[in-house]
């Protein structure tokens, strides 16, 4: 029965995520947490899982429609994958308190990224662009050395709270590196599962992602995932953008709470 | 469940082995990924310098292999 409320915990999450342009692990840490009770170090491992099984599907998609940037992915990924290794190591070290204030932080800046970007849609940005391809990327791109570096910030921020750390990624290249907004969100798409996968195999190997709880969420996230990138094409999301909102800075409050140990 | 033990129960097909089996190849997929995108790179598109930073980049994936972190 636990099984079952996992995999609609996964559906929904993948859902919803897909449909404000989140991964799905904003969404199933809290749940898994607050509702499930389960330990947030838990709760991480079974997130990164699910951004896998994510990402494998969306960048199939992504690549082939020639919207990612492989070579600028691999540049930035030399930044992510140590990150994602960094955190993955500290997230041992520091107690459930601290991950609870940083996921709240987190939380709290997402939010405040979603309202700054109105109602608009990642994919309706400003600004278009056409991917050069084969020229490289040196030609196109400027600050790479400081977009590698602070790549690296996402990469721990993913290995730490289990998310896929897009949050950090695209505002990087857009602003600092010059990347057109199309691009700059599919390459962080492409990035997402080999970052998640430098800190999920530290997890795994330690034994730190439990399979009776990873593998109806992720499976669920999968499909919820699939699902609310169709309906994204069919409805207006500005609504449930502003609920969302809202939800976010109460589970954000309700973490830091928690971080507090109160 | 330790890896050892995974494979010896997924033989038995024991669920939670399996399952733990399971998790693992997905883990493995973007691995590959990379993997591919070095071939790519270093046979069929014959760019050096992106040859050396997908290495690069699987260097670090190995690295994760061995790297031990700490049961919480």
């Amino acid at each position: 029965m636990t099984t079952l409320f996992l995999f609609i915990t996964g559906l929904l999450a993948g859902s919803f995520g897909a449909l404000l342009g989140l991964g799905g692990g904003v969404i199933v840490i809290p749940v898994l947490t607050m509702l499930f009770d389960l330990p947030i170090h838990t709760a991480v491992g079974v997130s990164l899982v699910g951004v896998i099984a994510t990402s494998t599907g969306a960048a199939i998609i992504y690549v082939r429609e020639g919207k990612a940037d492989i070579r600028l992915g691999m540049t930035l990924e030399l930044g992510t994958t140590v990150g994602a290794v960094a955190g993955a190591v500290i997230a041992g070290y520091v107690s459930p308190k601290v991950l609870y204030l940083l996921f709240a932080a987190m939380l709290f800046y997402n939010t405040y990224a979603m309202y700054r970007r109105g109602g608009e849609d990642e994919r309706a940005g400003p600004e278009n662009g056409e991917n050069k391809g084969r020229t490289g990327i040196r030609d196109q791109y400027r600050n790479i050395p400081q977009g590698v570096l602070l790549s690296s910030l996402a990469g721990i921020m993913s290995g730490l709270l289990g998310v896929g750390g897009g949050l950090i990624k695209i505002p990087v290249m857009y602003f600092l590196m010059g990347v057109p907004l199309k691009i700059a969100a599919a390459t962080s798409n492409f990035m997402i599962g080999v970052t998640a996968s430098a800190s999920a195999l530290i997890y795994f190997l330690d034994g730190r992602i439990e399979p009776l709880v990873a593998v109806p969420v992720a499976l669920g996230i999968f499909g919820g995932a699939i699902f609310g990138t169709w309906m994204n094409d069919r409805i207006s999301t500005g609504m449930l953008r502003k609920v969302f909102m809202v939800v976010f800075i109460y589970i954000a409050l309700q973490m830091f709470s928690k971080g507090l140990g109160s | 469940m330790g890896l050892r033990q995974a494979l010896a129960g997924a033989v038995g097909l024991e669920p939670v082995a399996l399952m733990t089996l399971g998790i693992l190849v997905l883990l493995l997929t973007p691995f590959l990924r990379v993997v591919a995108v070095f071939f790519s790179f270093m046979l069929i598109e014959k760019d050096f310098r992106y040859t050396l930073v997908s290495m690069g980049v699987l260097m670090v994936l190995a690295a994760s292999l061995v790297i031990p972190g700490i049961k919480h």
